[in-house]
């Protein structure tokens, strides 16, 4: 399938400074650095690590195209301020949707229960800071008029039906939103961002003799309305459509465990699900990770390098800054086959002492953050994807996944995958659907025999979700073989 | 004018949305307050205070529709945010099956008490809370004292909306939930952390339980995943726990949907009064379950809730028909959203039905997995237990189970009487003849 290639994963820094600006944001919030200051100080009057006030104003929107129309449209607006005090390991929390002085005051009195007592702490100098600018902002979705996204829509589903005389029904929902944040800390940062979205997903229903099947194909990125060009317009028709098809000829595989050849991009789930949950700071400072206590060791063969990535242009899992106010970056997990890091919020890092690795993230103003992931990737390796095929007698090629859920604790991962093929001496043969892999996250590591030269990060982008929260995020892997996994079947 | 209660904003909202062009609207205004506290190893982790306001609309604007939402209530901002969604909606394409549901469907006055709503939550003190997590916390530490770590939480919300319809639906609901949860973990001295939970949820504070009898059952559950491994793939009886059976039946019930049968990708197409399932398959849907998780007077909709038969005795009875895609369909709408599901409990306990099985898997809980509605396949990781000869021998991980919904409730063959108190469905222990496992 087409997908975006990044060499060696190594993406060029967009643009200097921000973004988004300070002085923007204090406007669209209507506030200024005498109110933040009274506010972060009534929150900090009890004693306090240290606090922080986050403004979000998120204005998202959808469109519905069923029976060749758009006939169905949406919104929704967020506008509001999160107030969080932290004592240790201790987060107190309240938020508000009117920012007015009264309102701070009261959640910044909530937030402030949690530290209890050793006296009121000095809020430092508010100053301005920026990092990155890896996704700038053409136009502000608020800006762009349904009558700019409904013609592509439309003839997108008419590409679709052109197609193939088979598809019977086509479903195409186009989500966007442009959400803008400022942060302000009681070390004195304050930081501003806005963070363009677009995920587009084709649903297709086929028939051919009576029997039925259906898949989808689907988009996700940091962009604005330049998203809708033709390279993308062509992914989604062809896409969506060869999937479908396909189906037809799909079997179900036998049960068992084998070897799995994984194709390069959306399989980086198998990171996500496998080792990245597990590696979240707040796990591990609990100490109730499989991987907790195996800093430093080996936990892979040593062609195996993980990270854990912001700064991807454009990317959908991609942000300048976290929802704590830290600078994103690019993270090395794994180096080597030897665990070299966890993902952190401030809570983590400062438990761990280390630097933030800008991983604490939130799905809006009222949720608390906690250690999330990005983009999660791996490094390419030697072998030719040809060669990793070629490799296994029988066996499962895995290509398209809808979702997957671990327990960080016992190491159980488990991904559901929509499209992939058998494997039979070395070749790929009869396509296979609908089967869930379940395996361990320490032993799947282990047994990663081959990794391809071709990696490439997943465009399709999904949902990551934890303590309730949803958040985007992607993923990506080269082609990647599994000496033996288990597998759903009859 | 001066808006001085939530009931004057909405009329205000509706009054403005028609002035503005609008022929139909739909509206909710809601509020929500909650306190929530999380502990980690006796160590306050978070402290949570919040209160919510929020309004949603629907805009049926000459022949088109939308739908839109807001936290932002000043007046001035409401009115800019409502034209600006009425030009929106005018861009749209026509759509004659969109309009708002015949009021004859609409719940009538006086709406009996479903005793959705605790007084008690204005009593509630975070002391309280802290409280109820030590004892939650110690029952635990009690039962398994080389547990590896303890958390656990606990919340109480209040809501309070109003819903109005401009031909005619008017309903006000005040509800409350109180709930908490305790995860334990433990070290297998092979490497793994396993980690089990337990919880409780009620509308009322007094219908919780001795926080001590969770906290327990999530300690002494923790310590029995110590040596999780595989067995080998093959059929095997299937036991699932009441707690867990919710995920396989929403694989049946989310193909039972309009928008799925009008897009021609559900398996049950064409299946209204056919055998789905063994005879001891009957699935009722409860809206009016006093306290229940699930109750309401009306559906998002405004459709009246109705006790009603979905599947009985493995015949599938009704579909789940939302307004839209009801007309789409060219049939009654017939409420397209489930609240209390229900199966009858049968006269067996777990243990007994347990006794009875030679070579089986008692599946507590599922990982992931997902389905085909199209085609009825399903896929879905599971942890559990190793049954043989009526007895749990050894704890089992990185299974999966697979299946077909075309054939996989025809194999059901007893239903337990313990139906699982704390949540929306209310579903006991169920056994089905063979099942497809994959494991070494």
């Amino acid at each position: 399938m087409a997908g975006s290639m990044l060499p060696g994963c190594q993406s060029p820094q967009v643009g200097r400074g921000s973004a988004a600006s300070v002085p923007g944001a204090y406007q669209r919030f209507g506030v200024d650095d005498d109110v933040i200051r009274r506010t972060l100080s009534e929150a900090m009057s009890r004693g306090g690590d240290f606090g922080e006030l986050y403004f979000q104003q998120r204005l998202s929107q959808s469109l519905n195209l069923e029976d060749h129309a758009v006939k169905q449209a949406g919104s929704e607006g967020l506008f509001g301020v999160g107030v969080r005090v932290v004592k240790g390991m201790q987060s107190g929390y309240s938020f508000t949707e009117e920012i007015t002085p009264e309102a701070l005051r009261r959640a910044a009195q909530t937030a402030a229960a949690i530290a209890e007592g050793s006296g009121p702490v000095v809020i430092a100098p508010l100053a301005a800071r920026s990092f990155g600018n890896y996704y700038p902002i053409t136009t502000d979705w608020r800006d762009v008029s349904c009558e700019r996204k409904i013609p592509w829509l439309e003839r997108l589903d008419q590409s679709i039906f052109a197609r193939d005389r088979r598809i019977i029904k086509a479903t195409i929902s186009c989500g966007t939103a442009t959400s803008h944040i400022l942060i302000a800390r009681s070390d004195g940062r304050v930081i501003a961002d806005s963070q363009p979205g677009i995920r587009v997903f084709v649903n297709c229903t086929a028939e051919q003799d009576g029997r039925r099947e259906q898949n989808m194909a689907w988009l996700s990125a940091r962009r604005g309305p330049e998203f809708f060009n033709e390279e993308n317009f062509e992914y989604l028709s062809r896409t969506a459509v060869e999937r479908t098809v396909g189906l037809f000829e799909a079997i179900k595989p036998q049960a068992g465990t084998m070897p799995l050849v994984l194709a390069p991009g959306q399989s980086g789930i198998l990171l996500h699900e496998a080792i990245g949950h597990g590696l979240e700071g707040d796990f591990n400072r609990k100490n109730i990770s499989i991987f907790s206590d195996k800093l430093g060791q080996r936990i892979a063969p040593e062609f195996v390098t993980i990270y854990d990535d912001g700064t991807q242009p454009y990317d959908w899992g991609s942000a300048n800054v976290d929802d704590e106010g830290n600078p994103t970056e690019k993270t090395v997990l794994v180096e080597n086959g030897i665990l070299r890091s966890y993902m952190h919020d401030e809570i983590s890092a400062r438990y761990f002492k280390v630097s933030p690795t800008g991983n604490g993230r939130r799905e809006n103003f009222r949720c608390l953050p906690y250690p999330r992931m990005r983009s999660t990737c791996m490094a390419p390796g030697t072998h030719h994807p040809q060669e990793i095929i070629a490799s296994v007698d029988k066996g499962l090629y895995a290509e398209v996944f809808t979702n997957g859920q671990v327990d960080i604790g016992a190491g159980d991962f488990t991904f559901y995958v929509k499209v992939g093929y058998l494997i039979e001496g070395g070749k790929l043969t009869r396509q296979v659907k609908d089967i869930n892999v379940i395996g361990s996250g320490p032993a799947a590591l282990s047994n990663i025999t081959m990794v391809g030269n071709d990696t490439a990060v997943s465009i399709s982008g999904g949902m990551c979700g934890k303590e309730g929260q949803s958040i985007p995020v992607t993923s990506g892997l080269p082609t990647t073989k599994i000496a033996e996994i288990t597998v759903g079947g009859v | 004018m001066k808006i001085t209660d939530d009931r004057q904003l909405a009329q205000w909202v509706m009054d403005k949305a028609k002035a503005l062009g609008a022929q139909q609207v739909a509206l909710g205004l809601n509020r929500y307050q909650e306190i929530s506290l999380g502990t980690t190893d006796g160590r306050l982790e978070t402290l949570q205070q919040t209160s919510q306001r929020g309004l949603y609309i629907e805009l049926y604007v000459d022949g088109r529709y939308s739908g839109h939402s807001t936290s932002q209530l000043q007046p001035h901002e409401l009115e800019s945010w409502l034209a600006e969604a009425i030009a929106a909606t005018r861009l749209l394409t026509e759509d004659p099956d969109r309009m708002l549901l015949n009021p004859k469907h609409y719940p009538q006055p006086p709406f009996d008490d479903l005793q959705l709503d605790d007084p008690a939550y204005a009593q509630v003190t975070v002391d309280e809370q802290k409280a109820l997590l030590t004892a939650l916390e110690s029952a635990a530490r009690q039962t398994t004292p080389n547990l590896l770590s303890v958390s656990t939480g606990c919340n109480a919300g209040a809501w309070q909306s109003i819903k109005l319809h401009s031909n005619g639906l008017d309903a006000a609901t005040r509800a409350s939930s109180f709930s908490f949860s305790t995860l334990v973990s433990m070290q297998d001295p092979a490497g793994p952390r396993p980690e089990e939970y337990a919880w409780a949820t009620a509308r009322f504070r007094a219908d919780l339980p001795d926080p001590a009898a969770i906290g327990q059952d999530a300690a002494r559950r923790a310590a029995t995943r110590i040596g999780a491994g595989q067995v080998p793939s093959g059929d095997y009886e299937l036991l699932v726990e009441n707690r867990t059976a919710g995920q396989l039946l929403g694989y049946l019930t989310s193909c039972m949907t309009g928008r799925l049968l009008y897009q021609k990708k559900s398996f049950l197409d064409g299946m209204l009064g056919q055998t789905i399932g063994s005879p001891l398959l009957t699935l009722i849907d409860d809206p009016r379950r006093l306290r229940g998780l699930g109750s309401r007077h009306c559906d998002g909709e405004g459709m009246a809730a109705r006790t009603r038969c979905l599947i009985e005795k493995g015949v599938l009875k009704e579909y789940l028909l939302d307004n839209y895609y009801s007309r789409k369909l060219q049939a009654a709408p017939t409420g397209g959203v489930t609240s209390n599901l229900i199966i009858p409990p049968g006269a067996q306990s777990p243990t007994e039905l347990l006794a009875g099985i030679k070579k089986g898997i008692f599946v507590t809980r599922f990982l992931g997995g997902n389905s085909d509605t199209v085609s009825g396949d399903f896929s879905t990781g599971v942890t559990g237990f190793l049954i043989e000869n009526g007895r749990l021998t050894r704890p089992l991980g990185q299974m999966n189970l697979s299946g077909n919904g075309r054939t996989f409730w025809n194999r059901l063959t007893a239903v337990g009487n313990d139906p699982f108190a704390y949540s929306e469905s209310q579903l006991p222990t169920l056994l089905f003849s063979s099942a497809t496992f994959s494991g070494t």
